[in-house]
């Protein structure tokens, strides 16, 4: 008695063949393949490869490429406050801040302080001539404060 | 009046740096001029290359000669000025200084103008001035280390000139042999009306001279006793003849010693004693440095009562002496000692 019919056998066996090639063509892309138990979803993920796989390395790479970016913020912003403050330090020592009720004075005096003019002469000079020794000694002779 | 206080002495000190700075070179200044010192400010190092030409090197030319010198036609001395960091440190109490008024200044009356400047600006001068005259009594005489008894004292904070001179001798460098040592034994005080053996002492040191050393103008540094020991010595010389003022005197030693160019140059900081070194202009060097330390004079409160300050002053220093050839330095082996009693006021 036969099971199946000459055109049914035909067809389940061309359909057979054609299992067997995928699974060959497989193989033969991926020696590790596993050709004695493949099923549609081994053959489907071979198919589809590791490109979906989750690679431990390039997850390290993002993470420091995000700690890398985070410090370039930080650096910038540190730098920016040196530029600030540097530039502050430059205008306060090219001429030092005018006096102002209940603050300190030009030359770091009280306010009020009765001797504040003079010590604002000798500061600012000082200031104006930084390094040029022979020229502040000349003017701290000529307000009296070193003896000729 | 205004109170000095803890708060405004410490502004003050950080106001008044660039002021500060200044003080060394008014200090040295003037005992630079009057000894023929250099003073120049050092970052790091300074060295001085001094050449050494080869004479006596024309010969008779003849055909068929064989030349066979064989040497090297410049020879160089090298000196170096490196500052080295001294310091002063002192505590003090902020209530020595309440309520005083400044009438005068170690000795000098303080003028409606200077009576101006704040107590503040004089403290923190005076502290500055104090330090550096230390340096200028023994520009001649420090030696950096720890005296005979291990003590530190400003005699040690650096080398002066007579530890490097003292240096020369040992390497040889400074030796009768190479005609830049002379003994002369010390300059004495007349025992007599008629002893002139501290003038004639002098004319014989300046006659041992190179001629070269004596052509031109020529530095004879001397201390100012024993100058007037030679003074002593020359009226006993003249006795018979006027009065000798001082000039005379040097006028004359000039003649005798065949020196026409000489000067005399002396200080108190030169010292005691009958240490002569007669050389030509600018050999000398005091290097400094205050650049370098951000705080040349600072005034700290580190202590438990908030009324004690701290004074800390620092800066660096050197002397050099540039060359000691024959035809530009001599001495004689006496050294000199300090006039440090002359320090400060009190």
């Amino acid at each position: 008695m036969k099971i199946l019919s000459p055109e049914k056998f035909a067809a389940l066996s061309a359909r057979a063949n054609n299992w067997d090639a995928i699974v060959a063509a497989v193989t033969e892309a991926n020696p590790e393949f596993d050709a004695a138990n493949a099923s549609p979803e081994t053959i489907a993920q071979a198919l589809a490869g590791d490109d979906d796989a989750v690679d431990p390395n390039a997850q390290a790479l993002v993470e420091a490429n995000s700690t890398i970016e985070t410090l370039n913020g930080t650096v910038s912003t540190h730098l920016a406050t040196i530029q600030s403050l540097t530039e502050q330090v430059t205008a306060l020592k090219a001429k030092p801040a005018e006096s102002t009720a209940g603050a300190a004075g030009a030359a770091g005096a009280p306010a009020g302080d009765p001797n504040a003019e003079v010590r604002s002469s000798l500061v600012e000079f000082a200031a104006e001539n930084a390094g040029d020794h022979n020229a502040i000694i000349e003017h701290l002779q000529e307000t009296g404060f070193l003896p000729k | 009046m205004a109170v000095v206080t803890v708060g405004s002495l410490t502004r003050e000190a950080i106001a008044f740096q660039d002021v500060l700075r200044a003080l060394p070179l008014y200090s040295f200044n003037e005992v630079a001029v009057s000894l023929g010192l250099n003073v120049q400010e050092v970052v790091g190092e300074d060295k001085e290359i001094s050449t050494r030409r080869k004479g006596g090197l024309v010969r008779g030319y003849f055909p068929g000669l064989t030349p066979n010198q064989n040497f090297a036609l410049l020879g160089f001395f090298e000196q170096s000025l490196k500052p080295e960091i001294v310091y002063a440190s002192f505590k003090d109490n902020i209530n020595n200084y309440r309520e005083k008024k400044v009438l005068t200044n170690a000795g000098e009356k303080v003028d409606n103008k200077t009576k101006a400047h704040p107590l503040e600006q004089e403290i923190l001068k005076n502290a500055a001035l104090s330090i550096n005259e230390d340096v200028v009594f023994n520009l001649f005489f420090a030696e950096r280390g720890v005296d005979a008894a291990g003590s530190v004292t400003p005699a040690t904070a650096f080398n002066g000139f007579n530890s490097k001179i003292a240096a020369l001798k040992v390497a040889g460098e400074i030796a009768a042999g190479k005609g830049n040592l002379v003994n002369t034994g010390a300059i004495a005080a007349p025992v007599d009306a008629n002893d002139t053996a501290a003038y004639d002492l002098v004319v014989t040191f300046i006659r041992a001279a190179h001629p070269l050393l004596r052509r031109g103008e020529t530095e004879l540094r001397i201390g100012l006793t024993a100058l007037s020991l030679v003074r002593d010595a020359y009226k006993n010389k003249v006795k018979a003849f006027n009065y000798p003022t001082l000039e005379e005197v040097i006028q004359r030693l000039r003649d005798d010693s065949m020196c026409p160019g000489l000067v005399i140059r002396t200080h108190e900081a030169y010292g005691n004693g009958g240490q002569l070194m007669l050389t030509k202009p600018g050999l000398f060097d005091i290097g400094f440095n205050v650049e370098s330390d951000k705080d040349y004079i600072q005034v700290r409160t580190p202590y438990e009562d908030p009324n004690d300050v701290q004074f800390w002053g620092q800066f660096a220093v050197d002397t050099r002496i540039k060359d000691i050839h024959e035809k530009i330095f001599l001495t004689n082996e006496v050294i000199n000692t300090s006039n440090s009693v002359l320090i400060g006021d009190r």
